[in-house]
């Protein structure tokens, strides 16, 4: 019940967090979508740090890790507005905002997470080197 | 709408998603070489569901706050980038590159697909 409590508020937290970086950078839709494309790479580089750090400490509670990871992080990063604003790029026509929506989002977004890990095991605190984390995904 | 209500109804919104979200992620566990399913069905399902609000939101049939609050709330909370970013990437990690290339040929494939889906539908309906 608590993890859940933790998953609800955080993830309100989460979307007010993104709410304020939408309204920081608006859009047309003649513009690629910069608000989802900074969300996604910071939020993809902060779950991936701590993966590698806070979630592998057995001191760590579950709802701390669920209220962090499927709340703030889950709910700040966001990937239907990557498929919407893709999609209603090329339904305009404007296909170089397509790219750039889906690109950036693909690339950068993968980079970040992967550099949030490497960042996180080799830098804060590595206890098993090449931890896998994919079988804690239930917290993540 | 008042903007604070819309506000603190986005936020209350992307809340529930995060909850139904998590939900799914322990129904479905990760077995730590397949497809992560739960990101993936959310993914997608938040990916139609938005596509078919904003298709909705054309011409102003469906209210613009009712429509922020579902695709910006309950989409956005529901949907997530970084648990799929950081699944595929530990794909990589284990070597199952396999699984981790399909991830996101289906998520990107299927999430713009559906999006459109959803949008057409609504817009040719309504």
């Amino acid at each position: 019940m608590r993890n859940f409590v933790a998953v609800f508020v955080g993830g309100m937290l989460g979307t007010a967090a993104r709410f304020g970086v939408d309204s920081l950078f608006p859009h047309s839709i003649t513009e690629p979508s910069w608000n989802t494309i900074i969300v996604n790479v910071v939020g993809s580089f902060a779950l991936g740090m701590l993966t590698g750090t806070l979630w592998i400490r057995p001191s760590t509670p579950a709802w701390l890790k669920a209220g962090l990871g499927a709340g703030v992080l889950g709910s700040f990063t966001t990937f239907s507005a990557v498929a919407l604003g893709t999609s209603m790029a090329v339904m305009s026509g404007h296909f170089e905002v397509a790219i750039i929506d889906l690109g950036f989002a693909l690339i950068w977004g993968l980079l970040a997470a992967i550099l949030g890990i490497f960042v996180g095991t080799k830098f804060f605190n590595n206890p098993r080197p090449g931890a896998v984390i994919v079988d804690e995904g239930v917290d993540l | 709408m008042n903007p604070w209500l819309t506000f603190a109804c986005v936020l209350v919104a992307g809340g529930v998603g995060a909850v139904a979200r998590y939900s799914l992620q322990r129904a479905l566990p990760e077995k730590g070489t397949g497809i992560p399913r739960a990101v993936l069905i959310v993914n997608m399902f938040g990916s139609l569901l938005a596509g078919a609000t904003a298709g909705a939101m054309v011409d102003g049939k469906l209210d613009t706050a009712f429509g922020v609050i579902v695709i910006t709330g309950l989409c956005g909370g529901l949907t997530t980038f970084s648990t799929f970013a950081v699944e595929t990437m530990e794909l990589f990690r284990v070597d199952a590159w396999k699984s981790g290339y399909l991830n996101i040929l289906i998520t990107f494939v299927g999430g713009v697909g559906l999006a459109t889906v959803g949008f057409v539908l609504t817009r040719a309906v309504l």
